[in-house]
C-alpha cells in the first residue's frame, strides 16, 4: 500500500475560493492534492482526520480563512483545537505529526493555494526521504 | 397585476436595492449600461463578496438582469412608468460562453488606447462571459460592395496570418487577385486614415495576400475543389440548372455562389476569352491575364461549365426561350456594357474615329488569341502605325487605359482631351498620374466641336472649344460651359472616343417581357435583381448607368445569386430585411497617439522605360515585410475587425457577429437610478423628476431607497415553498453520472471517455454519459429526460460547478450559476420545473464535482494524473450520495412581525416603513425583561401582555442605551451574545438588526427596515438546504451545540417527556461546528454528515491505493 495523496480540507470561503482562483489562473500544482470542501473548518473532527490517515493519506492539510476573517467567526479557532487533539491521537497511533498541518489561504490571491499545498508536499517528501534531516520542519 | 421596479445601474448600491426588493417579493428589472458589472475597488466590501452579490442578482428568480442595456424612452403615466429598454448587442451568447478565453487568443485587434483585444473578458466583473467591442461596421467594410470584411483581413495580414486573410476574402468574393489589382477601392476612399494622412493601401494588401496564396500554398484552393466534386456529383443527379450569360465579374461571381449552393451552372460567353470586360477592357499591364485565369480556374474546378464563343439572342446559338426549354430554371443576364457611346458631333463617321473600348478589345484579343482577325483589326485601327497622332476624348479610366495602351504600342503623340478640370475626372487619381508619367498630355477644359477629315474620308484634325466651369449638374460636378470664340484646332490622325459605354441589347427579341429603361439598361428589382420576365435576372453593367466598377458588379452578382437561390428553392422572392443592413458604421474618436501620421508604404513599380516596352504589369506588389508594415497602419475603427477568427475558435459556438439592438417594453411602479456620473450620460436621457437617484456606492442609501419604494406598495406576500420529498439514498440507489467536456477544456486534458467507461461499470450507476456543455439549457433538459427514462434517483455531474447548494459563495462563477439555474437548483425555480415538466414530486439528489478548475486546468501538464484525480473526486461524490440521509426540508412560514426596541429617532421611521409594507411592527422604548428566543420567535411579556416577533430592530438613541439593550438581550435564554460591528446594520445574530445612533436616523431607519423586511422575505421564500439538522432520538440535550453556535440557531424543545435540540433553519448559517462537536453524533451538518465524510475518504483513497499498488 503506497500512500500517495494529500487530503486537503478547505473551508467553503477563503480557502475554497483560493483553490478556485488557482484553477481559474491555470496554475499548475501538485496533482497529489485531493480537495474536500467543508462549509467551515469548524466542521472538522479528529475522527475525520484519523480516517484519512487510516485510508492511507500521505498527509492532511486543513485550509481556512486568514486570521480574523473566518466567515463564521469562530470556525478556524475550533479547527485549531481539533488539530491539537488529532495530533495526540496521531502520535499515539504512530503517524508522523508533520503529516498534519493547518493553514489558511487568502481569497484574493491566486498563487496562495498552490504555494501552500506545494510547500507542504515538498516538506513531507523531504522528511520521508530523510526523516532525520536537519530541515527544520515544524508540524504546523 | 404584478408590481415591479426598474433599477438603472448594477452598481453595488443598485444590486443592494435589487436584492432587498426581490427578497421582499418585488419583481425587479436591473439594467446595466456597460457589458460588465464591475467591482468597485473603493468600496469597503471585498471584491469576492461583491461578486457573490452580482451572482445573487443574476440568479435571483425575481430579478431580470440585463447588461449592455439603456433606457431608450421613459414616460411617467398616472400609475406606472412606461419604459422602453434597448439592449445593445454583445455578439457573444450569455447562455453559451464558457469564458475559456480561446477567442481572445486568436483576436488580431488590440483596441487602441488599451491593452486588450477586441473580443475580451473582464477580470473582476460579471457576467464572466466574453464581449466583442464592436461599434458597428468599419467604414472600409461598410463601403465595400462585395461585402468583404476589409478591416478583418488587414488585421490578419498585420499579424502575418495570411492564410486566414485570404480565406476571409474568398469567403466574400472569388476574385481577390483581380480586385487586388483593379478595384476602385471604395474602402480606401472611406478609410479613416484619410483624416490623419493617407488611407491604408488596402487594395495592395489584398493583392499581396492573393499573390501569397497563388505563389505559395495552393492548399487554400484545393479543399474547395474537393468540396465541389461532391457538389458536382450531386449536381449531375437532380440539381437544378442555372444559365449565366456573360463571363464577366458579375456573372462569374453568381456562378461561383450558385455552384456552391448545389446548382448546375453553365456560363455562355460570346467572346473567345473568359473575363468579360476584365479581359478585353482592362489592359494587361494593369491586370495580367494569368491572374484572371487562376481565379476563374478556381470556379471552373468546382464544376461551372463555361462555353466560349457562344452567343445568345436572335442570330446567336440560343435564344432566351431556348435556355428555358433546354431545362434551365433561371437565367442570369450579365452581358455587361460593351457598346461605346457616341459624341453626336460632325465627323464622327470619319475613318480614324475609333471607340476606345473597341481599341482595347482588339489589343487584348490580339494578345490573347491566335485569331488573325484581331491583329488585322488592330492594324486597321492604326493606319500610320507608331506615327499616328491621337487624341483620346474622355476623363475616365477607359480614356487612361486607351492612352497608356497606345503609348505601349509605340505611339508618341498621344493626348487626352477632357472638358472639365482634373478634379472632376472620374478616373482614379493614381491612373491619371501614371498616364501623365508615361508621356501623355492631358488638355483640360477642352471639348470637341467637330472632327474634320480629308478627301479620303480620313481624320485630319479636331476643332475644340475652350470651356469654363458653371453651376453643378445632376451628378454634382460643375457643368462645363463653352467660352465664346475660343475655338481652336488640333491636327490629328485618330480620335478615340472614351466617353462611356452602354449595353448591347441586340440579344433581346422584341417580344421579350424584359423592360428596357430610358437609360437603355435592363430594369430589375432593386432587391432581387429579377427582370419583368419571371426567372430572368440581371446584374452588372447591363443594369445601371452609374459608375460601375468590378467590385460593384461582384456585389450585385452575389446578391443576385441569393435571389436566384430563393426563387428556385422557395419559388418566392421575399427577401427578409437583412440584419446586416441595420448595423451602423463604427464612428469612434481617435486617441492623440493614433492621430500621429504614419507614412504610406511605397509599392515598387517598373521603370518608365521598361513600361513602354510592352504590357508587363506596372505595379509589382508589396513584399511581405512591407505588407505587414502597411497593414499595421490600420486604425481599427471597428474596433472589432470582423475577421471571424473568434467564430472559428469558439467551440461553444457562442459568437454571433450579426446582432442588432433588441428592444423591450416594461411597465413599472418605480424607477431608481444607481449609476456613476460617467455612465449616467449614456444611460439617462430625459428622466422624469420622480425617479429616485442614489449614489452607486452607498449601500445604506440603497436599502433605504428599497424600503421607501416598498412603502408605496401593499405588502407582497412571499411565496412559501416546500422542497419535494427526497427518497433516502440506499445501496440500490440508481445513480446517473454525467461528465462535461466543456469544449476542449476537459476533453483536451482529461480522458472523458475512459472516465465514463470506468463509471459506467459501477454497480450503482444506472446511466452514464458525456455532455458537451453542462451549463446549457439543452443539457439540463436532457438530464431530466434521462432521469425519467432511467428512473434515476441521484446524479453526479462532473463539470465546473461544485455544489448543489442554493447559496452563492465566493467561488461561484457565472457559468456555475447558469448550470445550476438550468438544472433548477435554485429552489423557487426548481418548484416550477419539477411540477411542470418532470411531472413527479420526487426530488433528485445532485452532487457536483469540479473537474475543470480542480483537475484539467491545474494538471494540464499531466493528463494522466488529472484523469486519475477526477476519478477519485467522482468516487468521493458517489460515496457521498450513497450515504446521504435526506433531512426533511422545512417550510418556514412565520408571521412577519418585528419588535422595535429603543428610544432613537429611527424607531418611528422603521415602524412606519414596515407597517406601510404590511409588517406588524411593535415599538417599545424600554424592555422590562429580556426577550426569549424559542421555536423561531422572540417572545416577550410586557405590561402583562405577551408578544412574539420574528425579528428585532434595535434603535438606541445613543451608545450607552445600545449597550443596555444588548446586555438585556444577552441576559435572556438566547445563548451566544449579540454583537454589532460599526457600519453594519446587522448584528452577529441573524434576525436582529441595529440602527446605529451615530448615523442619520432617517436614512438608517429606512435602510434597516428594508434589510429586515428582505431577510424575512428571503427565509420564507426559499426553503434552506444549508441548515444543520438534529436527530431527536440521538440528542442527549447536553447543550454543547447551543454553546458552540455563534448565531443561536440550536434551541431547546420540550415535547412532553422528550427534550431535544432543534436547529432553526432561519437562523442557521450552516458552518457545521455543532455537528463536529456533538458528542452523540446527533447533528447532520448541511454539507455532509460525519458518515458521508468518512465514506468519501474511503471512496477516494481506496482508489488511490489501488492505483498506487499497480
Amino acid at each position: 500500500m503506497e500512500p500517495n495523496h494529500l487530503i486537503v480540507f478547505t473551508c467553503n470561503w477563503h480557502a475554497y475560493r483560493g483553490m478556485e482562483m488557482a484553477g481559474a489562473s491555470q496554475l499548475h500544482y501538485d496533482a497529489r492534492v485531493l480537495p474536500i470542501r467543508l462549509t467551515c473548518l469548524g466542521r472538522i473532527s479528529p475522527g475525520i482526520i484519523l480516517k484519512a490517515f487510516e485510508q492511507g493519506a500521505l498527509g492532511v492539510l486543513l485550509l481556512g480563512c486568514p486570521s480574523g476573517m473566518c466567515q463564521y467567526e469562530s470556525g478556524f479557532a475550533h479547527a485549531e483545537e481539533v488539530v491539537e487533539q488529532a495530533r495526540k491521537f496521531l502520535d499515539l497511533l504512530g503517524y508522523a505529526p508533520y503529516r498534519l498541518r493547518l493553514g489558511s489561504v487568502a481569497a484574493e490571491i491566486d498563487q496562495s493555494f498552490a504555494e501552500v499545498v506545494n510547500a507542504f508536499l515538498k516538506d513531507i517528501d523531504l522528511m520521508d526521504v530523510t526523516p532525520n534531516s536537519a530541515a527544520a520542519i515544524t508540524a504546523g | 397585476m404584478s408590481q415591479s421596479v426598474l433599477i438603472i445601474g448594477a452598481s453595488p448600491a443598485g444590486i443592494q436595492s435589487a436584492l432587498d426588493l426581490a427578497d421582499a417579493g418585488v419583481d425587479v428589472h436591473l439594467i446595466e449600461p456597460s457589458p460588465f458589472i464591475q467591482t468597485d475597488v473603493h468600496l469597503e466590501v471585498p471584491t469576492h463578496e461583491q461578486h457573490t452579490r452580482m451572482l445573487e442578482a443574476a440568479r435571483h428568480p425575481r430579478i431580470t438582469l440585463l447588461t449592455h442595456t439603456v433606457v431608450e424612452t421613459i414616460t411617467n403615466g398616472t400609475v406606472n412608468y412606461q419604459i422602453r429598454l434597448r439592449q445593445n448587442p454583445r455578439y457573444v451568447d450569455l447562455e453559451k460562453c464558457t469564458a475559456c478565453g480561446d477567442c481572445l487568443k486568436v483576436c488580431p485587434v488590440t483596441v487602441p488606447g488599451s491593452d486588450r483585444t477586441a473580443v475580451y473578458l473582464q477580470e473582476n466583473a460579471e457576467p464572466g462571459c466574453a464581449v466583442i467591442d464592436k461599434l458597428g461596421l468599419a467604414p472600409c467594410a461598410h463601403a465595400c460592395p462585395g461585402g468583404i470584411h476589409v478591416q478583418g483581413y488587414v488585421a490578419l495580414i498585420a499579424q502575418e496570418r495570411f492564410q486566414e486573410a485570404i480565406d476571409l476574402i474568398r469567403e466574400a468574393i472569388p476574385f481577390p487577385g483581380i480586385c487586388g489589382r483593379i478595384c476602385t477601392h471604395p474602402c480606401e476612399i472611406n478609410c479613416r486614415r484619410n483624416e490623419v494622412d493617407k488611407p491604408v493601401s488596402i487594395r495592395l494588401l489584398k493583392r499581396f495576400v492573393s499573390d501569397w496564396a497563388y505563389q505559395g500554398a495552393r492548399e487554400s484552393i484545393e479543399p474547395q475543389a474537393d468540396q465541389s466534386q461532391v457538389r458536382v456529383s450531386q449536381a449531375s443527379g437532380e440539381a437544378k440548372r442555372i444559365a449565366v450569360v456573360g463571363a464577366g465579374p458579375a456573372g462569374m461571381t453568381a456562378a461561383n455562389d450558385l455552384i456552391r449552393k448545389g446548382y448546375a451552372v453553365t456560363v455562355f460567353e460570346k467572346l473567345p476569352v473568359i473575363g468579360g470586360m476584365l479581359a478585353v477592357g482592362i489592359p494587361a499591364y494593369r491586370l495580367p491575364r494569368d491572374v484572371i485565369e487562376q481565379e476563374y480556374e478556381v470556379i471552373t474546378k468546382q464544376g461551372v461549365d463555361i462555353r466560349l464563343n457562344t452567343s445568345i439572342g436572335p442570330g446567336g446559338d440560343f435564344s432566351l426561350a431556348d435556355l428555358f426549354s433546354e431545362g434551365y430554371t433561371a437565367v442570369c443576364l450579365t452581358v455587361g456594357a460593351h457598346k461605346s457611346l457616341s459624341l453626336g458631333i460632325p465627323g464622327e463617321k470619319l475613318d480614324g474615329v475609333v471607340h476606345g473600348i473597341d481599341l482595347l478589345k482588339a489589343v487584348s484579343l490580339s494578345q490573347q488569341t491566335d485569331e488573325a482577325i484581331w491583329h488585322e483589326r488592330l492594324q486597321k485601327l492604326l493606319p500610320r502605325g507608331v506615327l499616328t497622332h491621337v487624341a483620346v476624348l474622355g476623363g475616365g479610366n477607359t480614356a487612361m487605359d486607351v492612352a497608356r495602351t497606345l503609348r505601349r504600342l509605340g505611339l508618341t503623340e498621344v493626348q487626352i482631351l477632357y472638358r472639365r478640370t482634373r478634379a472632376e475626372m472620374p478616373a482614379l487619381e493614381e491612373e491619371i498620374e501614371d498616364t501623365e508619367k508615361e508621356g501623355v498630355g492631358i488638355k483640360l477644359l477642352t471639348a470637341p466641336k467637330s472632327i474634320w477629315g480629308d478627301a479620303q474620308n480620313c481624320v485630319r484634325g479636331i476643332e475644340c472649344l475652350q470651356m469654363k466651369l458653371g453651376s453643378p449638374d445632376q451628378s454634382g460636378r460643375r457643368r462645363p460651359v463653352p467660352i465664346q470664340g475660343s475655338e481652336f484646332r488640333l491636327e490629328l490622325d485618330m480620335v478615340v472616343l472614351a466617353i462611356g459605354q452602354e449595353p448591347d441589347l441586340g440579344f433581346l427579341d422584341s417580344k421579350s417581357d424584359i423592360t428596357i429603361g430610358n437609360d437603355w439598361r435592363i430594369q430589375v428589382d432593386a432587391q432581387t435583381f429579377m427582370t419583368d420576365q419571371p426567372g430572368v435576372f440581371a446584374a452588372g453593367d447591363v443594369t445601371t448607368r452609374s459608375q460601375m466598377s468590378a467590385i460593384e458588379a461582384i456585389g450585385m452578382g452575389k446578391k443576385m445569386a441569393q435571389a436566384v437561390d430563393s426563387y428556385v428553392r422557395l419559388g418566392s422572392l421575399e427577401t427578409a430585411a437583412k440584419d446586416t443592413e441595420q448595423i451602423p458604421v463604427a464612428q469612434r474618436s481617435f486617441t492623440p497617439a493614433e492621430l500621429k501620421p504614419k507614412p504610406v508604404t511605397p509599392v515598387p513599380v517598373i521603370s518608365l522605360s521598361e513600361r513602354l516596352l510592352g504590357f508587363g504589369e506596372v505595379e509589382q506588389g508589396f513584399k511581405q515585410v512591407d505588407a505587414v508594415h502597411e497593414a499595421k497602419r490600420c486604425l481599427a475603427c471597428g474596433p472589432c475587425s470582423e475577421c471571424m477568427a473568434c467564430v472559428e475558435a469558439c467551440k461553444a459556438e457562442a459568437i454571433q457577429h450579426i446582432q442588432v439592438p433588441s428592444f423591450s417594453d416594461l411597465s413599472t411602479n418605480a424607477v431608481m437610478v444607481a449609476l456613476n456620473a460617467q455612465k449616467s450620460t449614456v444611460a439617462l436621457a430625459d428622466m422624469p423628476e420622480s425617479v429616485i437617484t442614489i449614489s452607486p456606492d452607498d449601500l445604506i442609501m440603497a436599502s433605504a431607497a428599497a424600503a421607501h419604494v416598498q412603502a408605496d406598495y401593499q405588502r407582497i406576500q412571499p411565496t412559501a415553498a416546500t422542497l419535494p420529498w427526497q427518497k433516502p439514498a440506499s445501496k440500490d440507489t440508481r445513480i446517473g453520472v454525467y461528465i462535461c467536456q466543456c469544449g476542449d477544456d476537459m476533453g483536451g486534458v482529461i480522458n472523458t471517455s475512459d472516465l465514463r467507461q470506468a463509471f459506467g461499470k459501477q454497480a450503482l450507476v444506472a446511466h452514464s454519459d458525456i455532455v458537451a456543455y453542462a451549463c446549457r439549457q439543452e443539457t439540463a433538459d436532457r438530464i431530466y429526460q434521462e432521469i425519467r427514462e432511467h428512473q434515476l434517483e441521484a446524479v453526479v455531474l462532473a463539470a465546473c460547478s461544485c455544489c448543489a447548494s442554493d447559496q452563492v459563495c465566493y467561488s461561484c462563477t457565472f457559468q456555475r450559476v447558469r448550470c445550476k439555474k438550468n438544472l433548477g437548483m435554485y429552489a423557487a425555480q426548481k418548484q416550477a420545473f419539477l411540477h411542470s415538466s418532470n411531472g413527479n414530486s420526487a426530488g433528485v439528489h445532485f452532487e457536483f464535482v469540479n473537474i475543470r478548475e480542480q483537475c484539467a486546468w491545474v494538471h494540464g501538464n499531466d493528463p494522466d494524473a488529472a484523469t486519475q484525480k477526477a476519478t477519485m473526486l467522482m468516487h468521493g461524490a458517489l460515496a457521498k450520495i450513497q450515504t446521504a440521509i435526506p433531512q426533511p426540508a422545512m417550510e418556514i412560514s412565520r408571521d412577519p412581525s418585528i419588535l422595535i426596541i429603543g428610544q432613537g429617532k429611527a424607531s418611528s421611521i422603521c415602524q412606519d416603513a414596515l407597517q406601510a409594507s404590511g409588517v406588524a411592527a411593535i415599538h417599545f422604548e424600554f424592555l422590562s425583561e429580556p426577550p426569549n428566543f424559542s421555536e423561531g420567535y422572540y417572545r416577550l411579556n410586557q405590561n402583562g401582555q405577551s408578544f412574539k416577533s420574528m425579528a428585532m430592530i434595535l434603535t438606541p438613541a445613543n451608545s450607552s442605551e445600545a449597550e443596555d439593550i444588548i446586555n438585556l438581550i444577552d441576559a435572556g435564554k438566547s445563548a451566544t451574545p449579540v454583537a454589532y460591528r460599526h457600519g453594519n446594520m446587522q448584528t452577529t445574530r441573524p434576525g436582529i438588526y441595529f440602527c446605529d445612533p451615530e448615523l442619520d436616523p432617517h436614512t438608517t431607519g429606512l435602510a434597516v427596515a428594508g434589510r429586515c423586511r428582505s431577510w424575512m422575505g428571503r427565509i420564507q421564500a426559499y426553503p434552506k438546504h444549508e441548515s444543520g439538522y438534529v436527530n431527536p432520538v440521538r440528542c442527549r440535550m447536553c447543550y454543547t451545540c447551543m454553546e458552540i453556535c455563534q448565531t443561536g440557531a440550536p434551541q431547546p424543545i420540550n415535547q412532553g417527556s422528550q427534550r431535544y435540540a432543534w436547529i432553526d433553519p432561519a437562523i442557521c448559517i450552516g458552518c457545521g461546528a455543532c455537528a463536529a462537536s456533538c458528542p452523540s453524533n446527533a447533528i447532520q451538518a448541511a454539507d455532509a454528515s460525519e458518515t458521508q465524510l468518512l465514506t468519501m475518504l474511503e471512496g477516494m483513497l481506496s482508489l488511490g491505493r489501488a492505483a498506487g499498488g499497480t
